[in-house]
């Protein structure tokens, strides 16, 4: 029993940082109806400006603490921010009009580009990201840790989360992205400035995903220009299992991922752990295809 | 059914793949050949790196037409071509070292690729089956969802060397059988493309429901698209495997399966031509961009091709040939 409270501290930590790289894929394909493989690669990118920025931006022998955790969370937000928008605007807008295989294929140009150029620049050798948290385990009783990693994961999410739930519901760009994701004609026709949104989409999904690479980069602390390429497949899974598109349900899938991999990797066997989530799309898309929240197209003649 | 008569043709045209791979390296059939050796004869007319080089060609030029009867012909968009090519790969292997490793080499190789054909077509075919419902972007992630498993369960089978890879398998995949190879595949895919089922399976990617209308059925001609599809990949896998005489699970991830759709894309989707210069382009580019890393000391190749496919998309969408083919491959 104590096992299982510990692989479901574990899992939801693994899930958080899945929901943050989800909610890109989702937000991306929802106005434009695009796989964003790279999106993987800019989880990556946020990792390493979360490194660089420690290593040279802060001064020599800062102690890690609250602050300096947010500091690199938010370079790292920038970083990815802005890469994300110069493929944007260099990979996918003139692809605009081009049939879907090609922005796809445009996407894995990217990703490949981004990682290779990643080992350019960074070296392909993993590197150790640094201490910016002061870690210590806090004992649960019946040897259930829980440790500040975790315990930041958790509400560094949930206030990101918080904020996207309020930036798509409440604001004019979010009601603006919910009629693009319905339909792009109809959004351009009714006077919304397409390009725009897009742009701020690509933005925000970006900087979740910044953010989400230092977490992962705090709990997983060897980084490699590798590393964006399977949690970057994994939470487009957990977006695929929520419904893409859908917001709330990249969430729900991202934790249920994280959950079912730490309980295969606790209880049956960790090198069946990446099948899992596999097993978990094509269940989904074979007897589900919306997804657990998403609904049922038909297609009409 | 026509399929079978399709089926025989590339049964046939296998055979006569062997028999002249055999002829070839009889010439110098000595000693060495029986012990597994390369058949040495090609090898003596160009420097082995061109000999490397032009057997890769061969066998991507196999990869990328059969993913054209997919993808380019039926529009069935998969991303899982890397997975029947491991099955093809791995099969044939196995067979070569643990149920035959005293037959001669032909036995071996007929057998071996025989086996890695109809393996590989069979997990198509269930893969088909269970994942034709489904249509566009969903139908390449479920396929590249199958490739992935498959090659993480071999990544767990002992037996074929784990996550240590698969060593010594004996090479003898030549020059010669390689391009026949080719050759056949290039004439199958074109005699299937411009025969009845190549053209229920234009009128399924130009409109399903149109088609299902005009008394076509949809399901049976995309499994057989599926089918005869990962029949070649695997074919294309075990000469593979008997080409680098190594295996490792990490040559087939899903980027091999990208590699296939840009070398697809590049050359135009929907054209055979097109899948062939594909293939041709995506082999020499990178070996031709090693110089220049011998220049600067960097590792550009991986770089300068992912440039290329995300130029060749925005300047050229429509890939390099179009919807245009060769004179020679033409329906005409």
């Amino acid at each position: 029993m104590n096992d299982f409270i510990q692989h479901t501290i574990n899992g939801l930590a693994l899930g958080s940082i899945y929901a943050l790289v989800a909610l890109g894929y989702t937000m991306v394909f929802g106005v434009l109806q695009l796989i964003n493989f790279a999106h993987g690669e800019i989880f990556m990118i946020g990792a390493f400006t979360g490194l660089y920025f420690t290593r040279y931006a802060l001064p020599a022998g800062t102690q890690p603490s609250i602050g300096v955790t947010l500091m690199v969370v938010v370079a790292a937000m920038i970083g990815s921010a802005v890469l994300g928008v110069i493929i944007e605007k260099f990979a996918y807008r003139p692809l605009r009009k081009a049939p879907r295989i090609n922005i796809l294929i445009t996407a894995i140009g990217v990703s490949l580009l981004l990682q290779y150029g990643g080992q350019l620049i960074f070296g392909a050798s993993p590197q150790f990201f640094p201490t910016i948290l002061p870690r210590e385990n806090i004992d649960l009783g019946g040897d259930i840790f829980l440790d500040t990693n975790q315990i930041t994961i958790f509400l560094l999410s949930f206030v990101l989360m918080v904020i996207l739930q309020y930036l798509v519901f409440k604001t004019q760009f979010g009601r603006s992205m919910r009629a693009i994701s319905h339909s792009l004609e109809t959004a351009n026709v009714i006077g919304i400035n397409v390009n725009k949104v897009i742009f701020i989409t690509f933005i925000i999904g970006s900087a979740l995903a910044g953010a989400a690479g230092v977490l992962y980069g705090v709990a997983y602390p060897k980084i490699d220009p590798l590393l964006g390429l399977l949690p970057g497949l994994k939470a487009f899974i957990a977006a695929v299992l929520g419904g893409i598109g859908n917001i709330t349900g990249a969430v729900i899938g991202a934790v249920l991922l994280g959950l079912s991999e730490t309980y295969v990797a606790g209880y049956i066997s960790s090198t069946y752990r990446d099948a899992l989530a596999f097993v978990i799309l094509i269940l989904v898309l074979l007897l589900r295809p919306g997804g657990l929240l998403g609904s049922k197209k038909i297609e009409k003649v | 059914m026509k399929m079978n008569k399709t089926l025989l043709i590339i049964l046939a045209f296998f055979v006569a793949a062997l028999a002249l791979n055999f002829v070839m390296g009889g010439f110098a059939f000595d000693m060495s050949l029986l012990m597994y050796a390369k058949p040495t004869r090609w090898q003596a007319l160009i420097s082995p790196y061109y000999y490397a080089v032009l057997v890769i060609l061969g066998i991507n030029i196999v990869l990328s037409v059969s993913l054209a009867l997919l993808n380019g012909f039926t529009g069935l968009f998969t991303m899982g071509h890397a997975g029947f090519m491991a099955i093809g790969a791995y099969t044939s292997a196995s067979i070569v070292m643990f149920l035959l490793p005293t037959a001669p080499f032909f036995v071996q190789m007929l057998v071996g690729s025989l086996a890695a054909g109809t393996i590989a077509a069979l997990i198509g075919f269930l893969i088909g089956v269970s994942s034709l419902r489904l249509n566009g972007d969903y139908l390449g992630m479920v396929t590249l969802g199958f490739s992935e498993i498959i090659r993480i369960v071999l990544l767990n089978i002992d037996a074929v060397g784990g996550a240590r890879g698969m060593t010594d398998i004996p090479q003898y995949t030549n020059l010669g059988s390689v391009m026949l190879l080719a050759v056949i595949v290039v004439i199958v895919i074109k005699r299937i493309r411009d025969g009845r089922l190549g053209r229920a399976m234009l009128a399924i990617k130009e409109n399903e429901m149109a088609a299902n209308m005009m008394g076509i059925n949809p399901l049976s001609i995309k499994v057989k698209a599926f089918v005869i599809s990962s029949f070649i990949a695997g074919v294309a896998g075990s000469f593979f495997a008997h080409s680098e005489g190594y295996l490792s699970t990490q040559t087939f991830t899903f980027v091999k399966s990208f590699e296939v759709i840009a070398m697809n894309v590049i050359g135009g989707l929907g054209s055979l031509s097109g899948a062939i210069l594909g293939a041709g382009i995506l082999t020499v580019l990178p070996e031709a961009l090693r110089k220049v890393q011998d220049i600067t000391g960097i590792d550009l190749r991986m770089i300068i091709y992912a440039l290329t496919m995300i130029l060749i998309m925005i300047l050229r969408p429509q890939g390099l040939m179009g919807n245009r083919e060769w004179k020679w491959l033409s329906s005409k």
